[in-house]
């Protein structure tokens, strides 16, 4: 019984997809107006942030259940260096990209004492610990109603919302190649077997926190070009159910399958939107997606297609 | 054999667990390209005694020596990247593999953490790397594995999965090779594969090989020398024909009445 999993080999496929995609993208605000358009956005940030926290899980093999603190993190620093600090973009964006980093290298420092379900639970309090701050340091953060008038660059929706896309290509080029550099087959023999890696020669628990602090820089990424986007932020960007919202979107595309967590989030988002039109029980039409997707497709949208479209033939080159 | 040709050096080494002595007091010399077995009754201590030397656990006292430019060096206690980097390389009895790539990418990442390679994020790793993946295919061919490149590891059979890993303590390009049970659970014809692989390997590049094993008829048709563990103990140690006529041998392992 072979069942053919992802394996390296699709990444030609993988960067076609990947600009193809955002080619599709690119073509759609005429045709989606401004509702759309912002939906679209929020999904492709999504996107961003699952294909960061899949660095870590699906290519070095570690569940964060923690990583709305980078997303909340960069939304949160950007939205502040704008409305209070009175900075520029530019410079908000780069202090909140600093923020982030720091931030990410002291907590997978001391996450990465463990693994498996220790490390997630350690990024889950973690990132529960960013959320409390968040909430209650009001002077800086505006507390539960956060900051809100964030301005935006790009005053119109579609003009940002190529603003965002040309971000997404950048992130996902830079994911692509990292994964298929020799660094990124080192972060898969960890993710296979971290006792053979270490053996081998590897320093795994260096090479984790690499992982892990890029990981975390690329869906903090996500979250800086968020607050600016929504005009507002509240502590729930960083609370633990976004943190799950994630692990859900990289798991709905396919964590094995490099563009899937970026399909997932994009399909993620208007899930839930047409759940929330639906009923004001849409957290419960979220978990049945989540029951049928486990059931289904163990793999995810795009692991599937893979599996019935693409690893049949590359299996027999 | 003189001196000069020793590659490795074991001196008294202990280690108890608990009351139990596992290893107890083991000492041996390896010399160069010589293919020196290991054999002995369950619980003699022979896997504890690898994982002595391979670094996986530290010996309670006695010493682990070998030579690093001609020198012999004392590296007990060493951890194994340190072990693999001076080229003490080791397989593994239950294959030790990363299931999710591809064969040609084990050999690949073994080849890239021995060259250094991995700081780089600037060339993709399946590019043709300088030198990568002709040591790879060599390799591949080597084990016989090259028409399976593309599967991944957890594809293969059993029999493949071994040959992947001896594949890979090989890519470390070792001095030393440490092989725990290379044929444990493999058929008669993959038991044979492992045995040529393993004259293949001293005999074209001159290297020195420690195999565990079980089976006695692999060991003796292999090994240069043989060594018997007892109990923790070297009970023989010396060419496969002197072993067998060992009258304790006989009586404590072989199992004959004499």
């Amino acid at each position: 019984m072979k069942k053919p999993g992802v394996r390296t080999g699709t990444w030609g496929l993988d960067l076609y997809l990947s600009l193809g995609v955002i080619a599709v993208l690119a073509i759609l605000p005429p045709f989606a107006g401004p509702y759309y358009t912002r939906l679209l956005a929020v999904g492709v940030l999504y996107g961003v942030a699952a294909t960061g926290f899949n660095i870590l899980f699906g290519y070095t093999g570690l569940l964060s259940f923690g990583h709305a603190m980078f997303w909340g993190l960069g939304a949160y620093v950007t939205a502040i260096g704008l409305v209070k600090l009175g900075l520029g973009y530019l410079s908000s964006m780069l202090l909140a990209l600093l923020v982030v980093v720091l931030v990410a290298v002291a907590t997978g420092f001391i996450s990465l004492r463990h693994t498996e379900i220790y490390f997630a639970m350690l990024t889950l309090a973690l990132s529960q610990l960013a959320y409390a701050i968040v909430l209650k340091w009001r002077d800086v953060t505006g507390g539960d109603e956060g900051p809100y008038g964030i301005p935006r660059p790009l005053h119109s929706i579609t003009h940002y919302y190529y603003l965002v896309l040309v971000a997404a290509l950048l992130a996902l080029l830079f994911s692509w190649a990292l994964l298929r550099s020799p660094l990124g087959l080192a972060l898969q023999t960890i993710r296979d077997n971290p006792g053979r890696a270490e053996t081998i020669g590897y320093n795994v628990r260096a090479l984790r926190l690499l992982s892990f602090t890029i990981s975390g820089l690329v869906t903090g990424i996500a979250g800086i070009l968020y607050s600016p986007l929504e005009g507002a932020i509240t502590p729930d960007a960083l609370y633990w159910t976004f943190s799950a919202e994630i692990v859900f979107m990289a798991l709905l595309g396919g964590a094995r399958v490099f563009l899937g967590p970026f399909i997932g989030g994009l399909v993620f988002v208007f899930i839930r939107n047409y759940a929330m039109s639906l009923t004001e029980y849409w957290l419960f039409v979220m978990g049945l997606v989540l029951a049928i997707l486990v059931f289904i497709l163990p793999d995810g949208i795009l692991g599937a297609v893979f599996n019935k479209v693409v690893y049949p033939r590359t299996r027999r080159r | 054999m003189s001196e000069e040709t020793v590659a490795l050096r074991v001196k008294e080494l202990r280690k108890y667990f608990g009351s139990v002595r596992a290893v107890d007091g083991v000492s041996f010399e390896l010399h160069e390209a010589e293919i020196l077995g290991i054999v002995g009754p369950n619980g003699a201590g022979k896997t504890t005694l690898l994982n002595l030397i391979s670094g996986v656990i530290k010996p309670d006292s006695g010493k682990v020596m070998t030579r690093i430019r001609g020198r012999m060096v004392d590296v007990t206690g060493w951890p194994p990247p340190k072990l693999s980097s001076i080229g003490i390389a080791r397989a593994f009895q239950v294959p030790n593999v990363f299931e999710g790539l591809s064969v040609l990418d084990n050999l690949r990442a073994a080849i890239i953490a021995r060259n250094r390679l991995y700081r780089s994020i600037s060339k993709p790793y399946d590019g043709g790397l300088a030198g990568v993946d002709d040591e790879a295919w060599r390799l591949l061919e080597f084990v016989g594995l090259s028409d399976k490149y593309y599967v991944a590891a957890r594809s293969l059979s059993h029999g493949e999965r071994k040959l992947l890993d001896i594949a890979i303590a090989l890519a470390l390009n070792p001095r030393i090779l440490l092989l725990d049970e290379p044929t444990a659970g493999l058929g008669s014809q993959d038991k044979d594969l492992v045995v040529d692989l393993i004259k293949k390997f001293r005999a074209e590049q001159r290297k020195s090989v420690i195999v565990v094993e079980h089976d006695l008829d692999v060991v003796f048709s292999v090994s240069d020398r043989v060594l018997v563990m007892y109990d923790g103990r070297v009970l023989a140690i010396g060419p496969p024909d002197a072993v067998r006529a060992d009258p304790r041998v006989r009586k404590l392992y072989l199992g004959e009445s004499t």
